[in-house]
Order: structure tokens, then C-alpha cells, then sequence
């Protein structure tokens, strides 16, 4: 079930909240239905994977009762790893055993990807290394714990939150909500849906049509769908957060917020302080950190620069990994690696570029990125590249026409706007010290009435299927 | 001040992109539905974005009040949702609850107007037609008495796997005529087996009493449908050209005839012969050019078709029914573009599948007629756009088949 499906904001979504504050009195009370729910939620989008999340959540919470640490985090990452890697694997496994002249083959499997194991399975695994570093007790409370794995607005595609932020929450979840809590619910909820509808989804549409070599071919062409991709991309994932950000409001439950306006930051490392920061942050503290520290200590104080710059090649090409079984993520990872050594070197440099020319540079740095992630394969990345560096020429005319006028046009400006004058996260609204009029939340409910009549076209979000 | 002129120079633009989109000689027939409909989308899009931009660009703060935020928002909500919601459930465009309160006959929906024609039917007839909108205008009855048979058009428009095995299923039910037919002849549009679930799609869903024909899983989605059409544009469009047209005394239905032709003539090759048209459509051959492999539901269920005809005695057969050769042209897909690697990889996946049912079901045949050139090269002569047929196509369309519905039905009659 989506969160842009009639059945989840017209019938699953009320219910539950009608539920929730008119059956349930007590926070345990509400917490099991929230529990309940969140594994209705889990069923309705897919119950033969059922076992996989409650089996996992299990292995977690034993493993951190009794310290099995290792175990633990390996079950959880072996799940992940054959579900989501297992083809990618094998495909390249068997490319590479034909070309040096083995006949050995491994099976491809048809596998379909377990809604959220991406995420799940990182909420796991950080529950357990903060055990283990002993920054909070295990939890006591398995129905807690479980709550906190499968918890439904945030399963499909995150935030991804630690146990202790969220998971404390749930023993102290409020009768009734306060005003802030249901305006900033509110307006997140509308935000994010419109910022799906209305733009990402727009954008998609055109771009799931028009998308090919002859697309690209020429620079401009080819820079008007990558730009697209860049604003699609964006608001497709920063409008679900934006939705789950604001349901789990709605339940008086708040999650950590996974973007703050990331196309205004003005180097690598500050864009990965904004883009995904759920993500960001994981693999900073789980694997980051004490991958520097460890090759610090391996190399020396000498090589302390040359540590930070592999631990951000490997975290880096890690996270693209994260991102899919295709060369296209593990490169584009890398590149970001890359990119941030460079942010990192030209720094400690201390030459500064005027922000007139630093600015553009970095964003077409970042633009560069999404080209190598958007690329189905190889050929149409060689395309691509060849069409954004001006190579197959300026554009054909009929092919700059129909971008023009194309549905995709005003949904980017739209986008573009937003995003550059920092108003397209919900919470850049929210902190607007001025109170708001009645009469602007009752255009946030009819934006959102005319996102629901919208909504037919409605496509997966972008993050879910990682 | 920044701020509203930027919104101001954005809503300019808007008004530009929604006033071009609207079309050169407006509405004026039943005709221009999918324009009228495509255009509403647009307004409606451009209107949220409006809303949206402005809204951001302004504060939204809080409000001290929680009720009055809570009871405001809804208020917007409702009023919208419910309005259009009213709308619907009144005028009930595509027929999908048993009651017309509006003043136009038939609905939009040959789902649902045709298995009423079906059922009045004083038996079951000899052949029966299904397929797409392509098929819409095989002459049934008429086409069926050169062999001395009675005949039925059961085409729906974007017929998929799911209509050909619902329509089977009424068709052997005990609410149908008596008897079954001896020969089913099924137009299959290839791309509605060459993604996933696209053996699923059905455009116009089936009435809640149709429902109950769909193989069971298909039936609950027609149900969730009907629930996800009270709050669609699509549907609020719909009742509104509907309503706007019933009052000016034209229906805007498709009208079939007794054997579930339509009657509507052939719009001639002036209407829907343009690029834009053939761009539209070429999406839906642009499915087949992305596959890799066929739906698996789709062919499931095409596999369970074949195995109740043979149960039943009935033909099937199956075939493709040639596309335009000016599509490549005029889309602007390459000609290449069909001999890809990945485009011709469905389409053998396709044939490869149909022969294997074929196999299996001694009484189930296939021919691939998609590059019929006779028929393909026939250009405005013969087509209307990308696939659906001129009168003179359609006819060119029946002389293919004929030997081949011949050759079926003189096996029928020997075995008889």
C-alpha cells in the first residue's frame, strides 16, 4: 500500500487515527495497536514477507539481549544481501567464471524485494552496534521493539531512526496532540503529497516516456532530463518523508527529519549533511567513523589524510551499493567518494573560489552524479555523457520543442523555484515565526483534496524500491 | 517583494503551458473526451502547483488554535473531495453502480453496456469477437452470416488477459444466453503482456454486478477501483463532459448495435491522424520496446482461458492485428527502434508463448498479423491512427481472417 493510494489516505489513515485516540487510552494500549497496524500496513503491501520482518526483528532483539552481536548483525545483512544482491552477484559471478573459461554457473532466482528490508535491516544492525558501544541498555520490552522495526510510517522508505529516539516515544505517546503537533502534521502531510503529485510524479511520467539515447542527444536535451531526474528525485523522496514525517506526527510520534534543502549546500560533505541525512548519518557513525579510526591506527598519524579519503571511497561506494544491485550505484557512490575527497583536499588548501563560480561548479557536480545514477546501463550513460558535454551537439529543434512545452516544464520550475528559494521542505515553513492564518490551512487541505484527485497516476516512490 | 513577483512570473508561466494545452477547435463532440479529459488534468495540475508555490513561498507557521487548524483543514478537504465525490456517485459516468440518475442513456463504458446486449440475446451465438477498441467495429452478426451463424462483438476498449477470461466466464454462466459459442476470435494488443501486472490493466472497469464474472483476485480490484474512482479526476472530468453533453442531447457513449458493434461510423482518416496522437499511442507500443520478460499473470491467465474453451469445445483464436507503418514514421520512433534488440526479445517471447499455448490446446490458434504489410502499409486509407482501423481497414482486417475462421469453424462442423 503506498502512501499516494486512496486505500492508505482515505481509508487506512483515518481509521487508524480515529482508532488510536477515540479506542486506545493508555500509551501501551496505543502502542500495541500501532504495532498492529504497522503489520497490517506491512501485510497489505505484500504478506508472504511477513516472516522476513517479524523473523528478523527477532534476531535482532534476542541477539541484543544475549550479545550476540556479530551473529545478529550478519542474519540481518545476509537477508539483505540475498534478496536484494543475490542476481547482481551472480550475473557478475557467472560474466566472470564465462570469461576465464569456467563452465560454472549459479542460478538466477526470481526475487522480489521485501518492502523496507533496505531500511529495516539498518535499524537492526545500528540497534545493535549502540548496544554493543553501549550508548543505551538493550530494550527489555519485545513488543516495543517490535514496534519500533516495523513501524509503518517510516517502513517503506525511512527515515531511518535509532531505537532510542523513536522507540522512546512509543512508552510516552500523548492522549491528544498539541497544536503544534497537528499543524506541523498537517502541513507536512500536504507538503509532502504535493510535492509527490504534483511535481515528482509529473516529472516521472514525461521522463518514463521520453527517456532514451535519442533523448539526450545534445546538450541541452541531455541537460534538461538530467536536471529533471536531479528536481524528480528530490521531491519524490523528500515529498514521502515529508508524508511519513507528518503521519507519525499525526500519532504524536516524531521521526528525524531526511532533507534539508540539499541543491543549497556549497560542497560535497555539506550536501551529504542534507541529502538522505538518515542515511548519511548511519553510515557516518557506524562505518565512517570507526573505519578512520581503525585505518588511523593502522597507518599512523602520518596517513591520517590519506584514511579519511579511502574510509570515503569505501563509505561512499558502500552507500551507492545500498542503493541497488547495479554497477550504476557503486559508481555513482564512488563518484561521491571521490567528490568529497576532492571537497575535503580543496579545503585544507585554503584557496576559496567566488560562490558566483563555487556554486555552479559543485551543482554540476552534483548533476554529473545523477546522470551516472539514472543510467540504466552502460550505452546510455556514454550517451548521456556525450550529450552533456556538448559532444553530439547542440540539440535537435523538435526534440527541444516537445521538452519545452512538455507536461515535465512547469512542474520543474515549480521545483526549481522551491528549491532555490528554500521554501520546498515542510519544515522551512514550519519555522516561519509568523503564526499562520486559518485561512492557509484551509488551502493546505484543498491542495491536498486536488493531490488525492491527482493521484490516479500515482508511481512507486523512487526510495522504495531501493 | 522578491517573493511575489517570483510567484506572479510562475503563475505566468503556468497560464501560458495550460492555455496552449488547450485544444485548437475545443469541445464540440462526444469525440473530444479524451481531449476534454487530458485538458481538465492540466488545469487541475496547474492549479495545485499554483497553490503549492504560493503557499510555500508564504508563511505557514502555526496556528495557536489546534481544533480551528484541524476543523479548517478538513473543511478544505471536504469541500473539495466531497463536491467531487457528490458528482460522481450522482452522474455515475462509467456506470459503475446500478443506478442512473442522469439524463443520458448507457454509460461510457462498453464494459458495461455491452453485457446487458450480451444477455438479451436469444442464445448463445456462434462466434464471438473480442478484443480492443480495434476490434470495435467488426460487423458481428453481419460478418458471422456469411457462414450462416449468429455473431457478438465483445471487444472493450484496452482489452487485456482479465476481460478475455471475465467475458469467457459470462459467457458460460448461467445468466447468458444457452449454449456457447463454437469459435471465440480474440484481437490480443501484445503490450498488455510485455510489462508487469500489464496483463492486469483494464481502463474502464466493469460494473459491480461484472465484478462478479473476474477470476477472484481481478474481482476485488474491481471493487477497490470503483472505490478509487469516487475520488479521481478522471471520473469528476467524466461526469462533467458527460453531464455537458447529455444536456445538449447527444450521449456521449459509444452506441453498439444488438450484436455489440458500435454504431458510431468510422470518423474517416482526417480525425486522430496526427503526431501527437501517434506519440500518445506510441507509449503504449513503447511498453513492449522496455520489456524483458512477458507477465506472468497475463499469461497465466491467457493459459487458463485456453484450457476452458477446451473444456467447453470452443475455438479460440487468437491473433495481431497489423500495426500502422506510419507510426514510425510519424511518432518519431525509428524504424530501427522495432528491430531492437529489446523490443524484438518480447515480441518473440510473445510468439514463443502463444506457440506453446497453441501446443498444448489443440483447439487454440495464433497468427501474428502485427506486420501484415498488405494491410500495415495501408497508411490514412486504411487507418484512422497508429492501430484502430478506417471502415475500408476494418474490411481489409475480415478478408485476412476469414480463411483462417473458415478453416476453424468447417473443423467444428466436422466434429459436430
Amino acid at each position: 500500500m503506498l502512501f499516494t493510494s486512496h486505500a492508505f489516505l482515505l481509508l487506512f489513515l483515518p481509521f487508524t487515527l480515529l482508532t488510536y485516540y477515540n479506542v486506545f487510552n493508555t500509551a501501551r494500549g496505543k502502542m500495541f495497536f500501532l504495532l498492529v497496524a504497522s503489520y497490517g500496513f506491512y501485510a497489505l503491501a505484500g504478506w508472504e514477507f511477513l516472516p522476513v520482518l517479524l523473523g528478523l526483528s527477532l534476531i535482532t532483539f534476542i541477539s541484543a539481549k544475549r550479545n550476540w552481536f556479530l551473529p545478529g548483525i550478519l542474519l540481518n545483512l545476509g537477508a539483505l544481501a540475498f534478496f536484494k544482491y543475490w542476481n547482481f552477484g551472480a550475473e557478475n559471478f557467472n560474466a566472470l567464471a564465462e570469461g576465464l573459461g569456467f563452465g560454472f554457473d549459479v542460478d538466477l532466482l526470481s526475487l522480489a524485494l521485501p518492502l523496507g528490508i533496505s531500511f529495516y535491516v539498518f535499524k537492526h544492525i545500528g540497534y545493535l552496534l549502540d548496544i554493543q558501544a553501549k550508548r543505551y541498555p538493550a530494550g527489555d520490552d519485545l513488543w516495543t521493539f517490535l514496534t519500533f522495526s516495523a513501524y509503518f510510517p517510516q517502513i517503506s522508505a525511512g527515515p531511518i531512526s535509532s531505537f532510542k529516539d523513536t522507540a522512546t516515544q512509543f512508552l510516552n505517546l500523548p492522549q491528544r496532540l498539541d497544536s503544534d503537533q497537528v499543524s506541523s502534521g498537517l502541513v507536512y502531510l500536504s507538503m509532502g503529497l504535493a510535492k509527490k503529485v504534483l511535481i515528482a510524479n509529473q516529472i516521472g511520467i514525461f521522463r518514463d516516456v521520453t527517456m532514451s539515447t535519442s533523448a539526450v542527444a545534445g546538450i541541452l536535451p541531455a541537460w534538461y532530463m538530467v536536471i529533471a531526474y536531479a528536481v524528480q528525485l528530490y521531491f519524490d523522496f523528500s515529498g514521502y518523508t515529508d508524508m511519513a514525517l507528518g503521519i507519525s506526527a499525526l500519532f504524536g510520534v516524531r521521526l528525524p527529519p531526511n532533507f534539508n534543502s540539499p541543491y543549497l549546500a556549497t560542497d560535497p560533505a555539506e550536501f551529504w549533511e542534507r541529502w538522505h541525512m538518515s542515511l548519511s548519518n548511519w553510515f557516518r557513525v557506524y562505518l565512517f567513523t570507526p573505519l578512520s579510526r581503525s585505518l588511523l591506527r593502522r597507518w599512523g598519524p602520518d596517513k591520517r589524510e590519506w584514511g579519511q579519503y579511502a574510509a570515503n571511497l569505501i563509505t561512499m561506494t558502500l552507500v551507492g551499493l545500498w542503493h541497488g544491485a547495479a554497477w550504476s550505484f557503486l559508481l555513482w557512490g564512488f563518484y561521491h567518494g571521490l567528490l568529497l575527497n576532492i571537497g575535503a583536499r580543496w579545503k585544507r588548501s585554503g584557496y576559496q573560489l567566488p560562490a558566483l563560480v563555487s556554486r555552479p561548479l559543485f551543482l554540476i557536480s552534483i548533476m554529473l552524479g545523477w546522470a551516472i545514477f539514472m543510467s540504466p546501463d552502460a550505452d546510455f550513460l556514454g550517451h548521456l555523457f556525450q550529450g552533456l558535454s556538448g559532444m553530439s551537439g547542440f540539440g535537435d529543434f523538435a526534440m527541444l520543442n516537445t521538452l519545452i512545452w512538455s507536461s515535465a516544464t512547469p512542474p520543474l520550475l515549480a521545483g526549481i523555484l522551491l528549491t532555490f528559494s528554500g521554501r520546498s521542505e515542510a519544515a522551512s515553513l514550519l519555522q516561519d515565526k509568523e503564526p499562520s492564518s486559518a485561512q492557509r490551512f484551509f488551502f493546505w487541505g484543498v491542495l491536498t483534496a486536488i493531490c488525492i484527485l491527482l493521484m490516479a497516476q500515482s508511481q512507486n516512490f523512487i526510495y522504495v524500491d531501493f | 517583494m522578491k517573493k511575489n513577483i517570483s510567484i506572479l512570473l510562475v503563475l505566468l508561466l503556468f497560464g501560458v503551458y495550460v492555455l496552449k494545452m488547450y485544444p485548437v477547435r475545443g469541445f464540440r463532440s462526444p469525440a473530444d473526451y479524451y481531449d476534454f479529459v487530458a485538458f481538465a488534468e492540466k488545469v487541475v495540475l496547474f492549479i495545485g502547483m499554483s497553490m503549492l508555490v504560493t503557499l510555500a513561498m508564504r508563511s505557514a507557521g502555526r496556528d495557536e488554535n489546534q481544533r480551528r487548524t484541524q476543523n479548517v483543514w478538513l473543511s478544505g478537504f471536504v469541500a473539495v473531495l466531497g463536491t467531487t465525490t457528490i458528482i460522481i456517485l450522482v452522474s455515475n459516468p462509467v456506470g459503475a453502480f446500478p443506478w442512473n440518475t442522469s439524463n443520458h442513456a448507457g454509460s461510457m463504458n462498453p464494459r458495461v453496456d455491452k453485457i446487458p446486449l450480451y444477455k438479451e440475446l436469444p442464445s448463445a451465438p456462434d462466434v464471438v469477437f473480442m478484443g480492443t477498441s480495434v476490434s470495435f467495429r467488426i460487423p458481428a452478426q453481419e460478418y458471422a452470416q456469411q457462414f450462416s451463424l449468429t455473431g457478438f462483438n465483445f471487444s472493450v476498449n484496452g482489452a487485456t488477459p482479465v476481460d478475455y477470461l471475465t467475458l469467457m466466464n459470462l459467457i458460460l454462466s448461467k445468466a447468458s444466453p444457452e449454449g456457447k459459442p463454437k469459435v471465440i476470435v480474440i484481437e490480443v494488443l501484445a503490450p498488455n503482456l510485455a510489462s508487469e501486472h500489464a496483463g492486469l490493466k483494464f481502463y474502464n472497469a466493469y460494473s459491480l454486478q461484472g465484478a462478479a464474472y473476474a477470476p477472484l483476485p481481478f474481482s476485488l480490484r474491481i471493487v477497490s477501483s470503483h472505490f478509487n474512482k469516487l475520488f479521481d479526476l478522471t471520473s469528476f472530468s467524466s461526469a462533467i463532459f458527460v453531464e455537458y453533453f447529455a444536456w445538449n442531447g447527444k450521449p456521449p457513449t459509444i452506441a453498439f448495435g444488438a450484436d455489440g458493434t458500435t454504431l458510431d461510423p468510422a470518423e474517416g482518416s482526417e480525425i486522430g491522424y496526427d503526431r501527437e496522437r501517434f506519440v500518445r499511442a506510441s507509449t503504449l507500443l513503447h511498453e513492449f520496446l522496455f520489456c524483458t520478460e512477458l507477465d506472468n499473470q497475463g499469461k497465466d491467465l491467457i493459459w487458463k482461458m485456453a484450457a476452458l474453451s477446451q473444456k467447453h469445445g470452443m475455438k479460440l483464436i487468437f491473433y495481431r492485428p497489423p500495426i500502422n507503418n506510419d507510426f514510425y514514421k510519424l511518432s518519431g520512433v525509428e524504424s530501427t527502434t522495432f528491430k531492437r534488440k529489446t523490443y524484438r526479445r518480447c515480441a518473440n517471447k510473445f510468439d514463443q508463448f502463444m506457440q506453446e499455448v497453441q501446443t498444448e490446446f489443440p483447439d487454440i490458434f495464433y497468427v501474428n498479423l502485427s506486420n501484415y504489410r498488405p494491410i500495415a502499409s495501408g497508411g490514412r486509407k486504411l487507418y484512422m491512427d497508429p492501430d484502430h482501423f478506417t471502415a475500408e481497414g476494418m474490411d481489409r482486417l475480415l478478408e485476412v481472417l476469414t480463411p483462417i475462421l473458415k478453416e476453424h469453424l468447417d473443423e467444428t462442423n466436422l466434429r459436430e
